[in-house]
């Protein structure tokens, strides 16, 4: 297995210069960053020699190894207007975004598994109907409805939570504080991971419940939960841990909307902001840890198809 | 085992839950919200937003600052003069200190003025190349120690002199307001193409504000804590948050109470919303005084037939959309002068809707083959707008002018206008209504959006630089308006008047266009 990770990870390099290339010339693309940080009054000397602080006079392919370059010497740039540096904008931003994505798929997993299981083991009876139909409708309702109604219940209405922020401004930080601001992001988020996820295992707990030989190791006598939890999951998990696998960039990504609306200080806003700004640098730093993520991602997520499953060998 | 464990987490879950918003209430905390993202917190790199400029304000005091009523206020000079609209002097607060207890001194704005003009720093906002001296690059030459037109006469006064003639409220609107004054002797010994990114624009450790800033995120808040050595006396207030929220949130934080205070300039109150603030109890809204304009550039390069363009401010039925979209939250002007502007003169006029004068100015240039076909582009952020250009476009249409409308973002119209590839566009733009002239003068110029050149209106706006007489100054934008309103190179289609709202709870404190922020270290928490 290590022989395998080691040829992967060797592999990632090429995959991962080549996204930054196709990053750097989209981003090219769409505009230059100078509109956005000059007022319109300005004279086109000062213009050009903003672009030349910025070394944005450069031909592109000099200003992508230029790029390239400091990114092998662990320098990120800084991000344009701000001069923060872009290494600690992600830093800062990645933890939020990680505590809030990654507490709602664990969430919402340690609601799907069991609910999924408990619906095919129960299918077409009246109990898996109503989980299905429960879980079609949460993962149909928009976030940002959701949000608006817990907002409108939890804050202005019963006064129980706050309506954004991470912790309280200024003075907040404790773990109680920071507990009661993420209740509502972190429910509006485990609700639809937890329903598709519910789907999923139902329908691969089926799949596996009609198989030969849970049917032979209900014959000899195991009991009803030892076949299901012990037998029947570990096969299911194959095709689950895929959809798992899936979502994990989606913890880097965050999701801007209901940041947007709790105010969460994660990576979907400011990248989106940055999008906005045209704020290369920060693009470009963003980029590249989503492209790493979702390699790593696949990497692991091919290592638990080993661990779950032996007939599996890598 | 997972009863047990789901138990735990709900009980866990409701007993944090319930705890009551005790900090909202704070008396020691003022929450105030933003609807848009900082764009820095260097006061080097400073530019024309409102939110930036007043998030920075706080521990970088500006010079002076306009009040409520358009007036220019002392902040950290007690007085900008001049006698001939070339140079001014500059008299610092004698009490104006650093938070270090060093006194703020004319040598700290000459150090911010070379920083700014330094090529390792361009800050591409401030118009230094009307300055003797700094070349139309906006830069001195790399190290330079000083700038031609700026001299120190003493520790607490400098002039600055200009190379062409620049209204006292022009210089004070352009340079007073936005020169925000960094400490010399903080920051005299970083290297100049280090100076940007230096740690102390992080977390600064002196500043000559009212508040220091302890900690911010640009897209999320600013926080800050007050400061004790503020020259006209601590603030009342222990602490101070810049949180930036989403507009559609605003309601819900006022009404919880999360909220203290919504600037009009800096928060965007949604249409909607506004009965439901104003019935809020706890919560007095506040009108705010009618500045943002939202002005329809026509470039006439693209558009060279005026009847079109005079057929389009005739056929704009502008009473209507400011009764029906905007319910009354605004008013009509020609061109750019608002009512509140000391130069708006009633002389003026509003252009009256007239379909019929409009249809016949079309059917006049398509028989003499002007192209009928054209495209606006609109901010897609600004949803109002987006109805109202539908609701023209269908107008028009009636009228015999065919109209594309293209919704962009406002990154998008940026670049389409500094491109000149459009014909229409719309954006709401703020004209400082003590300071048109800036604006005016490069909007309406071949190097500006409409690429309208016209003499006598460039003449009329270069007077009103060099005159002093408030009449005479008036009596020359006028002119230069009429010029505007019979070209049609610009048509306002209303002035907004956005909502403001502060809570009971926070005393001393009146939201409005201008001069929110003036009197913050006097506002109190009941």
């Amino acid at each position: 297995m290590r022989k395998y990770i080691l040829k992967k990870l060797l592999t990632t390099i090429p995959v991962l210069i080549g996204i930054t290339v196709i990053d750097f010339l989209i981003m090219a693309r769409a505009g230059s960053p100078i509109d956005m940080m000059t007022g319109p009054r300005m004279t086109e000397a000062t213009k050009a020699a903003l672009a030349t602080r910025l070394g944005l006079d450069r031909p592109l392919w000099q200003q992508y190894l230029s790029w390239l370059w400091e990114l092998l010497h662990g320098n990120l740039g800084y991000a344009y207007k701000s001069n923060q540096p872009v290494l600690d904008l992600i830093l800062s931003h990645l933890g939020p975004t990680l505590l809030l994505m990654g507490l709602s798929l664990l969430m919402g997993l340690v609601i799907a598994v069991p609910l999924g299981v408990y619906s095919a083991v129960h299918r077409y009876e009246k109990r898996d109907y109503l989980l299905v139909a429960v879980s079609f409708i949460t993962s149909s309702v928009p976030g940002f409805f959701l949000s608006m109604i817990l907002i409108f219940l939890f804050t202005v209405t019963l006064g129980w939570l706050p309506s954004g922020g991470m912790v309280t401004a200024g003075i907040g930080g404790d773990l109680g504080d920071l507990v009661r601001h993420m209740i509502m992001p972190v429910t509006v988020l485990t609700l639809p991971i937890a329903a598709s996820n519910m789907r999923y295992i139902r329908s691969s707990v089926l799949e596996i419940l009609e198989t030969d030989y849970l049917r032979t190791a209900r014959a000899k006598g195991i009991g009803r939960r030892l076949v299901i939890w012990r037998h029947a999951m570990r096969n299911a998990l194959v095709p689950i841990v895929t959809v798992i696998g899936m979502q994990i960039p989606g913890l880097v990504g965050g999701a801007v909307i209901v940041e947007k609306i709790f105010n969460w200080p994660g990576l979907g806003l400011l990248t989106m902001d940055a999008i906005m700004t045209r704020n290369y640098p920060l693009i470009m730093g963003v980029c590249l840890l989503s492209a790493v993520v979702v390699l790593l991602a696949n990497l692991l997520t091919d290592i638990l198809y080993a661990l779950v499953d032996p007939t599996i060998r890598l | 085992m997972f009863r047990k464990l789901t138990a735990l987490l709900l009980t866990l879950t409701l007993s944090m839950g319930i705890l009551p918003l005790s900090l909202a209430e704070d008396t020691q905390v003022i929450n105030v919200a933003v609807t848009q993202t900082l764009e820095t917190m260097n006061p080097l790199q400073i530019s024309s937003t409102e939110v930036s400029k007043y998030a920075m304000g706080l521990a970088f005091y500006p010079l002076v600052e306009l009040d409520r009523e358009l007036n220019f206020v002392p902040q950290l000079a007690d007085s900008i003069t001049t006698e001939d609209n070339l140079t001014f002097t500059i008299h610092l607060d004698e009490r104006a200190c650093w938070s270090d207890g060093v006194p703020v001194t004319a040598q700290d704005v000459l150090f911010t003025f070379l920083i700014e003009t330094s090529p390792s720093c361009v800050n591409a906002s401030m118009m230094f190349y009307a300055i003797e001296g700094v070349s139309d690059d906006n830069t001195m030459p790399e190290g330079a120690t000083e700038i031609p037109g700026i001299q120190i006469l003493d520790d607490k006064t400098l002039t600055v002199t200009t190379k062409w003639p620049m209204a006292l409220s022009t210089f004070e609107n352009n340079f007073g307001r936005y020169i925000l004054t960094v400490p010399e002797h903080v920051l005299k010994d970083i290297p100049r193409d280090q100076i940007l990114t230096d740690p102390f624009f992080l977390h600064p450790t002196v500043v000559s504000g009212p508040y220091s800033i302890v900690d911010f995120d640009l897209n999320h808040y600013v926080h800050y804590q007050a400061n004790e050595s503020f020259f006209l006396g601590k603030p009342n207030v222990e602490y101070l948050n810049l949180v930036v929220t989403a507009s559609t949130q605003l309601l819900a934080g006022l009404q919880s109470g999360e909220i203290d205070l919504v600037q009009q300039t800096t928060a965007d109150i949604p249409m909607d919303d506004y009965d439901a603030v104003r019935a809020l109890s706890g919560v007095t809204a506040v009108s705010g005084t009618p500045v943002t304009n939202q002005s329809i550039f026509i470039d006439v390069e693209n558009v060279p037939d005026v009847r079109i363009r005079r057929a389009l401010l005739l056929g704009m039925d502008r009473e209507m959309i400011l009764h029906e979209l905007l319910h009354d939250n605004g008013e009509i002007v020609d061109a750019y002068l608002v009512s509140s502007s000391p130069y708006y003169s009633e002389e003026l006029g509003v252009t009256a809707y007239d379909p019929d004068a409009a249809r016949a100015l079309i059917a006049e240039a398509k028989a003499d083959g002007t192209d009928t076909h054209l495209t606006w582009h609109v901010n897609a952020g600004d949803s109002t707008f987006v109805q109202a250009v539908e609701y023209f476009a269908a107008a028009f249409e009636e009228l015999g002018l065919q109209i594309d409308i293209r919704t962009v973002d406002l990154s998008t119209l940026m670049t389409v206008a500094d491109a000149g590839e459009f014909q229409i566009m719309s954006v709401q733009y703020t004209y400082a209504p003590v300071d048109p002239y800036t604006d005016m003068v490069w909007l309406m110029s071949a190097d500006g959006w409409t690429r309208y050149e016209n003499e006598a209106m460039a003449s009329a706006l270069m007077d009103t630089q060099s005159l002093t007489d408030i009449e005479a100054i008036t009596e020359r934008f006028l002119a230069a308006q009429k010029i505007v309103v019979e070209d049609c190179p610009m048509i306002s289609a209303y002035v907004l008047s956005a909502l403001g709202a502060v809570s009971n709870r926070l005393v001393g404190a009146v939201p409005d266009v201008f001069g929110t922020f003036v009197n913050v270290h006097e506002w109190t928490v009941q």
